[in-house]
């Protein structure tokens, strides 16, 4: 086993690798989709990240993120619409209100553990998605919200892609480094407890009631950040594709292809996940329509179930195995 | 007296597991706590601890009421307790096992880790520092228990059967830990059914049996005790 400080090293420079090329890609081609490419699996690596600080690190499995990231887009765009706030403030609002509905989950859900915990953020979602499509005189239900584009530093609406890339960028910088320091501190090992064993936990001196709804609450204001961006890029919201269930699980699927509770899991997994959806979907999309869908799920069972553990940890474990018979 | 139980009672729906127990530990002993299979010990143990709600009664420990607390701040105040089935944190390392436990007291990551280190090594795990707890043997595990408990710098410690299942080896080992961390100034509560260990260890004894306290004083006179022996020796335990 390699010493902790080597690992995390590697980690890091793959980390910087994946972030030195992201912000390669704007300045050094003027290809459009692939522009666009980048800045989608950033948000995606951002949104993960976030997943990641209460399904990894504090092992509340979550299939409602969806709520926080539609709550978080909706905020903002509304506020910009209906009083003409800039969508910087919207987002902060929107960050502020999944903080409280999201610590409310989380104190309700204080003594449902494992899967319980989870069908509570899905239910939740369903509920927030329901009503977003039916509430036709705020949200316009099912037609959407669009968002005129206005191009302006304080409209959040950028012409060159090299400045979304940047917001983005500087977006999943920091909800990685919050996940490096998380994994260092306090706070990050007394997550490590309550994830391990709760009672335990409670043994040695830790609130998990007060640190669970922490970790979801922290995590669902990262969410709803990434869900103002979503809406400012996209300049389209509607409830069935921003509050559905598809994104949930998708959060959550990243986390667990990249490596649960590492800072660089998430990246990794939604590199991958976009990436190979991306590709499929351009390859087969058209002809045989669905039949992407089938490789798309046979890959990621295939990945799951030879690296259990995840991109971070299977990969060097893979690598290492191959060395070693080489060697005997 | 440090710990004070004072007609503490618990009933689950209308079984009785413990009813109106008295006793005191004093700053520095080491007391047993015997009984049966059943008899409600390890209930006792999580009425102290903060894990279930005592019915009736009152708990004081240091001299505040801890009964109707959570097991975190009970914990905070300087007693911590270890489980019956151990509960290692499996995935973790001994080192980080024990690192949890330091950042009960301190913020700082280096001296959580020099407060582990410390531990790790004066409880003898040094060898284990880095191995999985879940990957150790049981004798081992029980021992990281110990050491993640120690780490939250208690005052007192509610061990719960941690002699229990270990060869001779380990055993003499376990003893003589709590012996030297009773000699540091430590009070010790234990759950023991390894007779040998008890009547050695601990200056006063408290006997369970159904629920109630039937017997409280040193090993000889325990072990003399002709309700304990009906109850749970069988036989006159010779101390020797």
């Amino acid at each position: 086993m390699l010493p902790r400080a080597a690992h995390a090293v590697r980690e890091h420079l793959v980390a910087g690798a994946v972030f030195g090329i992201a912000l390669l890609v704007p300045l050094m081609s003027d290809n459009r989709f692939l522009q666009d490419a980048t800045i989608l699996i950033l948000l995606w690596a951002g949104l993960a990240s976030a997943w990641n600080i209460a399904g990894g690190f504090a092992g509340q499995i979550s299939l409602g993120h969806a709520a926080f990231f539609g709550l978080g887009a909706y905020t903002s765009t509304l506020l910009k619409i209906n009083f003409g706030w800039s969508p910087w403030i919207g987002m902060l609002c929107g960050g502020a209100l999944v903080v409280v509905f999201s610590g409310f989950i989380a104190f309700a859900a204080t003594r449902l553990r494992g899967p319980y915990f989870g069908l509570a953020t899905l239910a939740f979602a369903a509920v927030v998605q329901i009503i977003a499509a039916r509430w036709y005189g705020l949200t316009r239900g099912n037609e959407g919200l669009a968002i005129a584009f206005q191009p302006g530093l304080t409209n959040f609406i950028f012409e060159a892609k090299l400045a979304w890339t940047l917001v983005i960028l500087g977006y999943v910088v920091a909800i990685y480094a919050l996940g490096v320091w998380s994994s260092r501190s306090r706070f990050g090992f007394q997550l490590a407890g309550m994830r391990e064993d709760e009672d335990a936990a409670q043994a040695v001196g830790i609130d998990t009631r007060r640190l669970k709804v922490a970790a979801i609450a922290l995590s669902a204001f990262l969410t709803a950040l990434g869900g103002t961006f979503y809406a400012q890029y996209v300049g389209f919201l509607d409830p069935a594709y921003v509050l559905s269930f598809d994104v949930s699980i998708r959060l959550a699927l990243m986390c667990i292809i990249g490596g649960l509770g590492t800072p660089l899991g998430p990246i990794l997994g939604a590199i991958m996940i976009t990436a190979l959806e991306m590709y499929l979907r351009a390859k087969w999309g058209g002809a045989r329509s669905g039949l992407y869908l089938i490789v798309y799920g046979a890959l990621l069972v295939l990945i799951v179930r030879v690296m259990p553990e995840g991109l971070v940890r299977g990969v060097p474990r893979w690598l290492g195995r191959w060395r070693w018979t080489r060697a005997a | 007296m440090l710990l004070e139980v004072e007609a503490v009672g618990k009933r689950f729906g209308g079984l009785t597991a413990v009813s109106d127990v008295s006793f005191a530990v004093g700053e520095g002993e080491i007391v047993g706590l015997i009984g049966p299979n059943g008899a409600g010990k390890t209930t006792l143990f999580n009425l102290i601890a903060g894990t279930f709600r005592v019915s009736n009664g009152a708990i004081r420990f240091a001299g505040s009421q801890i009964s109707g607390r959570r097991p975190y701040q009970i914990c905070r105040l300087g007693l911590c307790r270890t489980f019956q089935i151990v509960r290692p944190f499996p995935n973790l390392s001994v080192l980080d096992n024990v690192v949890i436990g330091a950042f009960t007291r301190v913020r700082e990551r280096r001296s959580a880790y020099e407060a582990a280190e410390y531990i790790v090594t004066a409880t003898g795990l040094e060898r284990w520092r880095d191995a999985q707890a879940r990957a150790l043997p049981i004798g081992l595990r029980k021992r990281v228990e110990v050491a993640r408990a120690l780490a939250t710098q208690p005052r007192m410690l509610l061990l719960d059967e941690v002699m229990n299942g270990l060869n001779p080896t380990e055993l003499r080992e376990m003893m003589e830990l709590i012996r030297n961390l009773n000699r540091g100034g430590l009070t010790i509560l234990l759950i023991e059914h390894v007779m040998a260990a008890v009547m050695n260890l601990c200056q006063r004894i408290v006997v369970l049996h159904h629920g109630e306290k039937i017997a409280d004083g040193p090993p000889q006179a325990i072990a003399r005790d002709a309700r304990v022996i009906e109850a749970y020796l069988g036989e006159e335990y010779l101390v020797e």
